[in-house]
């Protein structure tokens, strides 16, 4: 086709400033390739590392139980749920939980503390519980009297390691629940998502002392991909099929969690969009030139009789034309550096841990939204100011341009 | 007027505005150019040629008067169709050429040929027979800045001439080149106008390329001084 070919040599025209514009494009798609890779590898390692230290990635409860949590109000055909769960392969783990509030006692002090019942074998597939463990051992697979209690409990009570310690809680029968139990562990103070005054236990341990039978009061989700956890547990919720049940994603089970994520990626966002205004800049510059230059062969172009059109498209095909091969050379470096990224990472000054997990570098998550925004961000950025001297070209008056020398 | 006329003015003015002053470049021209002739504007520096030659064109517009081309007024068209009029009607021949550099000869010339939609087997076949007529063959795919020139000229007499204008208008085609190169180039051209029965109207202040027409007009300050028919 004419325009392209005409599109094509136009660009190899100046040969120097072609390249120099395709590689100010083709390095602002990589450094937003490259931010967009490590800000959903950060992210993503945070919300797994905050999702896995808990609250799974998404969760199933007795409708209504999340807004207010009772004892009574539990999911009760535990065997049903549990056989649809396994049935699904997006569902890579799961873990039921029964809770309930109740008394602690030790020597003289009382305080009151939140009762967790799990299931360990289950917890380790899903979570990382264990590893928040500050001293001791973790709960046992077969029920015992044997707890993990929470930095804070423990320093309420003054317990530790192979302390005993009785609670009284309120049973399910409307009896009263009473016994006694000793610490197995301690929960990490400062790496651990279990900031009140926690006990957990077997969960048949927490039934048996609470009059419960077998039924959950949450059961948490861990998803093949944490990115798909809202159309996942949406598959969940159409696979069980239960008005009774409600199956929601960490998004809304950890609304401000979710909330301070999404006001962070923000920034990175304005700072991409700074990176873009620049390359805008310096491709507007490049094509005004070009057009400016060429003045006079569209007026020739337009004597001829070459519709408006014609040249609007021609200054056009161009811009897209070294957009596309830009978006090409980018899309092909940020493939290299973000598999670097990915492989390799970029050192944290200062690490952190958290849930006993040790985060000492930022990874790159390689995903094709990766590449798709910085290519449509570069090519609508690049046709959006090419209007603008497309325009211009366009609407040249042959003799004006004529006379141009 | 004649009905024959392919190229009528009537009363054509041009004044430019040109800061504080007024400049007059046409007084009222009232010009015939029948079909099939060759003729020359002449005219001293400032004497209004070009001014004419792009009222007649379509390419600006006069102050007042009108200009029908092949039996129509332009100064009625709208910008688009007065674009699709010289693309169908005129062909155009610049003092410098004006070649599109990044289009091969042969693309230059098929460029028209594109713009009217004509289909590729008949337009490669047009091209080749424009170039063979202009002296050009051997060399369809250079591009200008690879040619001479005289050869850059032919080109654009090609271009000019491959979709069968009913006008062709030049602009000093022969001024940046040198004389024999000059007058080789308007015997060629008045070869296919008598060949093809094309009308030509071309300025020059060459007089040599004067001597070539079939009728000479002489412009002196925007107004006609002389018009002189002549067999050769
Ligand atoms: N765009 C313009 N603005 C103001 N004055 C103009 C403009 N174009 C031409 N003129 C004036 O109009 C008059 C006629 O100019 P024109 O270019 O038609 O002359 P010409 O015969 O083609 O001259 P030359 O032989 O130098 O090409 C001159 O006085 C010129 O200065
Ligand atoms: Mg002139």
């Amino acid at each position: 086709m004419l325009l392209l070919r005409m599109a094509l040599r136009n660009l190899l025209r100046n040969r120097r400033r072609t390249l120099l514009t395709g590689l100010m494009m083709a390095g602002g798609f990589t450094f937003f390739s490259a931010t967009l890779g490590l800000s959903d590898g950060t992210y993503g390692s945070i919300i797994d590392m905050f999702t896995r230290s808990r609250t799974g990635h998404a969760q199933i409860h007795a409708a209504g139980y999340l807004d207010r949590p009772s004892l009574y109000n539990s999911i009760k055909d535990l065997d049903r749920v549990e056989r649809t769960l396994d049935g699904l392969k997006v569902v890579k783990a799961w873990a039921p939980r029964v809770y309930s509030p109740a008394l602690a006692f030790a020597g003289s002090k009382t305080v009151g503390a939140q009762i967790m019942g799990i299931d360990p074998a289950r917890e380790r597939r899903a979570m990382r519980l264990e590893s928040q463990l500050a001293e001791g051992s973790f709960i046992q697979d077969k029920p015992s009297d044997g707890v993990v209690i929470s930095a804070r409990l423990a320093s309420a009570l003054a317990l530790k390691p192979g302390d005993e310690f009785s609670m009284i809680g309120q049973a399910a029968d409307g009896s009263i629940a009473n016994d006694n139990f000793r610490v197995a562990g301690v929960l990490s103070a400062t790496e651990s998502s279990f900031e009140g005054p926690w006990c957990l236990m077997h969960i048949d341990k927490a039934r048996e002392f609470l009059a419960l039978g077998r039924e959950a009061h949450e059961i948490a989700l861990v998803f093949t991909d944490y990115r798909k956890a809202e159309a996942d547990a949406g598959l969940v919720a159409a696979a069980l099929d239960d008005p009774k049940l409600d199956v929601e994603p960490w998004q809304v089970t950890q609304k401000e969690f979710y909330q301070a994520m999404r006001l962070d990626k923000k920034g990175g966002d304005i700072s991409n969009l700074i990176i873009m205004g620049i390359v805008a800049v310096g491709v507007l510059n490049t094509i005004l030139m070009a057009v400016l230059e060429r003045t006079r062969e569209y007026g020739v172009l337009k004597a001829l009789g070459t519709r408006p059109a014609f040249i609007f498209g021609l200054i056009m095909s161009e811009v897209a034309l070294l957009a596309l091969i830009s978006c090409a050379a980018g899309a092909l470096a940020s493939l290299a550096l973000n598999h670097y990224l990915s492989v390799a990472g970029i050192p944290i000054p200062k690490p952190v841990s958290y849930g006993g997990v040790r985060f000492t570098r930022m990874l790159s998550a390689v995903t094709p939204l990766v590449f798709l925004r910085p290519a449509y961000t570069v090519l609508s950025a690049a046709l959006l100011v090419g209007l603008f001297p497309a325009l211009k070209a366009a609407r040249i008056t042959p003799v004006k341009a004529l006379g141009s020398r | 007027m004649d009905k024959e006329n392919v190229i009528e003015t009537k009363g054509v003015t041009k004044t430019y505005q040109s800061g504080e002053v007024k400049v007059h470049a046409l007084h009222p021209v009232d010009l015939a150019v029948a079909r099939g002739e060759f003729t020359a504007i002449a005219g001293p520096s400032g004497s209004g040629k070009t001014t004419l030659l792009n009222l007649i064109s379509g390419l600006d517009t006069p102050s007042s008067g009108k200009v029908r081309l092949a039996g129509r007024e332009i100064g009625a068209m709208s910008q688009s169709e007065l674009s699709d009029f010289r693309r169908d009607h005129i062909g155009f021949i610049f003092q410098a050429y004006n070649l599109i550099p990044v289009l091969t000869v042969e693309e230059n010339v098929e460029y028209v040929l594109l713009l009217r939609g004509v289909p590729p087997g008949e337009r490669a076949e047009r091209v080749k027979r424009i170039l063979e007529e202009v002296g050009l063959s051997g060399k369809h795919g250079r591009f200008p800045s690879q040619l001479s020139g005289g050869q850059q000229q032919r080109v654009a007499i090609a271009r000019a001439m491959v979709s069968g204008p009913d006008i062709i208008l030049a602009d000093e085609p022969t001024a940046n080149l040198d004389s024999a190169t000059g007058a080789a180039l308007m015997d060629m051209m008045r070869g296919l106008n008598e060949g093809r029965g094309m009308t030509f109207l071309f300025s020059t202040h060459d007089r040599m390329i004067m001597e070539k027409s079939t009728r000479l007009i002489a412009l002196k300050d925007g107004r006609i001084d002389s018009d002189t028919r002549r067999q050769r």
